[in-house]
Order: C-alpha cells, then structure tokens, then sequence
C-alpha cells in the first residue's frame, strides 16, 4: 500500500513538473508582450495612448507592431520607427507599415488623392491613430481643398 | 365733365400700361445682346492650365463663397478622369466645366426674356436675375451644360467672371485668386500685354465644342502626362 502510494506520489510530481514546463514558454511568451506594449507606456503616458478605431480590441494592435522591436531605444542608435515630417525614415517605409493592413485599392475608393500621394507624403502627414478622432475624417469639402492648398501653394 | 374724367383715366392707364410694356421688351441690357462685342476694347477670357491644376476645388469653394452659390448646385466644376498608371505611379487629369462666355452664345439667343445677355463692356454672358422667368430654355441651349436653376432665386445662374462680387472691386475672379498652383489666368484678350495673352500666344490650348460655333472663351491647356486618349 506504501510501496503504491510513493510510486502514485512520483507519477504525480513528474506530471506536475512537466505540465509547468510545457506551459511555462506560452505563459513567459505572453508575459513579455504584454509587458511590452506595458514598458512603452510607462515612459510614453501622454505621447504613447491609442485611442479610435486602432485601439479596438478585435485588432489587438501593439506598438511593436507598427513602431517595430524596442531594440535600443531610448539609447542611441536604435532602429525604432518613427513617423511623421521629421521621420528618418523614407516615405515608402512609412507607407509600408501602414500598407501591411491597408489596401492600396480600398483608400483610392474612399480618396481619390490618396494614389497620387503614394509615394511623395506619408500617411501620418495628414492622418493622426493615436487621437480618438482622426481630423481627416471629419472634413467638410472646403477644410479638405484647403489641406490641398497648404502644401500646394505656389509662392508668388 | 363725366366723361372727359373717364376719358382722362383711361388716357393715363393706357399710357402707363405702354411705357410699362416699352421698358420690359426693351431695357437697355436687352440692347446690349444686338451690339457688336467686338468692337470694344475689353474682352474677358480665361486660361484653365490642366497641368497645373491639382483638382483641390479651392476654385469651386472660393465661387460659393464669393457669389453666394447654395450647396447642391455649382457654377464652376472641376471633372477629374483617371486614375492613369499603376499604384503607386498614378495620375489624374483635371478638367475645368464652366460658362465659356461665348461670343455666339446660344443661351443668348433663345433667351424669350432677355434675361441672358452678352455685355457689350466686357464680353460677359451673364444673367439678369429679374427678367429671368425660369423657363430653362438657356440650360438646354448650352451645349456645355454648364447653367442651373439657382434654388433660391428659382432664376437660371451660372459663372459671369464674377462681374458684380470680384470685377466691380477691382478684383480678378474669385477662383482665380484662389487657385494655389496659378492654374487660372484672367484677363482681357484685347490687351497684347495681358497675362492672358502672352499665356495664349506661348502655349498651345484648345477650346470645348468649338465646331458648334459658339466661339467660346474659356481656353484649355491639355494635360501631358498620362495615357493618349482616344
């Protein structure tokens, strides 16, 4: 009965132990992007929340994922992407990122002006994710000519 | 006595009923429509560059504004075809749609009111608001399909250069101050030192439907990128 009982008792602790160590990958795996998208905003309180449609749950958007790896940053010399005028990345790269979910053909049926910007403006130059409304989605006709003008305007 | 005063009163309904009857079937803008244009010294005409042209519509806005145009109907469009090429190299071609002030306007000419007239000062086709009686004759004579019933003032309304908003002050159209790549060029076809002229006498431009005859003055400088339309 002693001899059954400490055989059931090892059975049971290699059973125990293995399952830890199955799950303990998925479970650290986890942990860690959670941890990411955590770590960003502890430094990036203000700067760093989503808000509006990319925030939705169903996408489950990280920051890696359009920001890319944290690599480095914030030490010199690391390969996170940032966007806008002052990005040191091309406009192409830019637009790639957001080309990854966004098809070319379904924004050429919403605006019109999106192709022929394709590779001249990055999206971020008009478009804003991290509000809660994005400004070119509520424009009437007149505010939208004069986004054209402001960068069309040939000087006199 | 009686009857000289019923005399008397019927004399003055009479007269007032003939001068009334005068003064509309011949105002002097109705005078204005018979007299040769071409002899005066201003002739309005623009220059719609469709290379420079970006298809913004500040054009279209700025002519809302200025002339008071209600939503729904426009006097200036700009028609956009494309796109041409493959993403992410494409392009568009612009297309200005507007009165083309012609010199042989058919709108003029069925006009059973007058109200449509040719300014014999400027070259202008414009409208006279009060004697148009909406019978929409003018907007099936156009073969630029460019006049509407303006839903306020159920009259027919279309571009005029701006004549009473811009022109009276002094001021070049609205949508030609408003454009940002200085597409639209205004000015007088008989002034040879005219931005217009000059513009006309360097580049090569076209005009819509001129086998109609109409002579109009809207002039055209056809895109250069993009596909050979057939």
């Amino acid at each position: 009965m002693c001899q059954i009982s400490r055989s059931l008792s090892i059975v049971l602790t290699t059973l125990i132990t293995a399952s830890i160590f199955c799950t303990l990958p998925t479970i650290t795996l986890a942990a860690q992007t959670e941890n990411d998208t955590r770590t960003c905003l502890k430094c990036h309180k203000r700067n760093g929340q989503l808000h509006g449609v990319h925030a939705s749950t169903a996408l489950a958007i990280e920051c890696q994922d359009c920001h890319g790896d944290k690599g480095s940053h914030p030490k010199k010399g690391s390969s996170i992407n940032r966007f806008g005028a002052n990005s040191p990345m091309s406009v192409t790269q830019q637009v790639a990122v957001c080309l990854s979910c966004h098809d070319p053909q379904t924004l050429a049926n919403t605006e019109w002006t999106h192709n022929v910007h394709a590779t001249r403006v990055s999206c971020t130059l008009c478009h804003q994710l991290h509000p809660e409304y994005d400004p070119m989605l509520s424009l009437d006709s007149k505010q939208h000519s004069q986004l054209c003008v402001t960068c069309h305007q040939v000087k006199h | 006595m009686e009857t000289s005063k019923r005399q008397f009163l019927k004399g003055c309904g009479a007269l007032i009923a003939g001068i009334s009857v005068y003064t509309v079937t011949k105002s002097p803008l109705a005078e204005n429509a018979n007299t040769d244009a071409s002899q005066t010294e201003v002739k309005y005409a623009m220059v719609h560059d469709e290379n420079a042209c970006i298809g913004c519509n500040a054009c279209v806005e700025a002519c809302r504004e200025t002339n008071h145009v209600p939503d729904g109907v426009t006097r200036v469009k700009i028609e956009r075809t494309g796109p041409f090429g493959n993403y992410p190299n494409q392009s568009y071609r612009f297309n200005r749609v507007s009165c083309q002030h012609c010199e042989a306007a058919p709108c003029v000419r069925v006009c059973p009111t007058g109200a449509a007239y040719i300014d014999k000062d400027t070259g202008i086709v414009a409208v006279n608001s009060d004697r148009c009686v909406g019978c929409q004759y003018c907007i099936a004579a156009c073969p630029y399909q460019v006049r509407f019933i303006n839903p306020e003032t159920r009259t027919a309304d279309k571009c005029d250069f701006c004549q009473q908003t811009q022109l009276s002050k002094g001021l070049q159209p609205a949508c030609v101050l408003a454009c940002p790549t200085q597409a639209l060029t205004f000015g007088n076809l008989k002034d040879p030192d005219s931005a217009l002229v000059k513009l006309l006498k360097t580049k090569p431009t076209y005009r819509a439907k001129v086998d109609l005859g109409t002579r109009p003055k809207l002039f055209h400088i056809q895109t250069i990128d993009g596909e050979v339309m057939l």
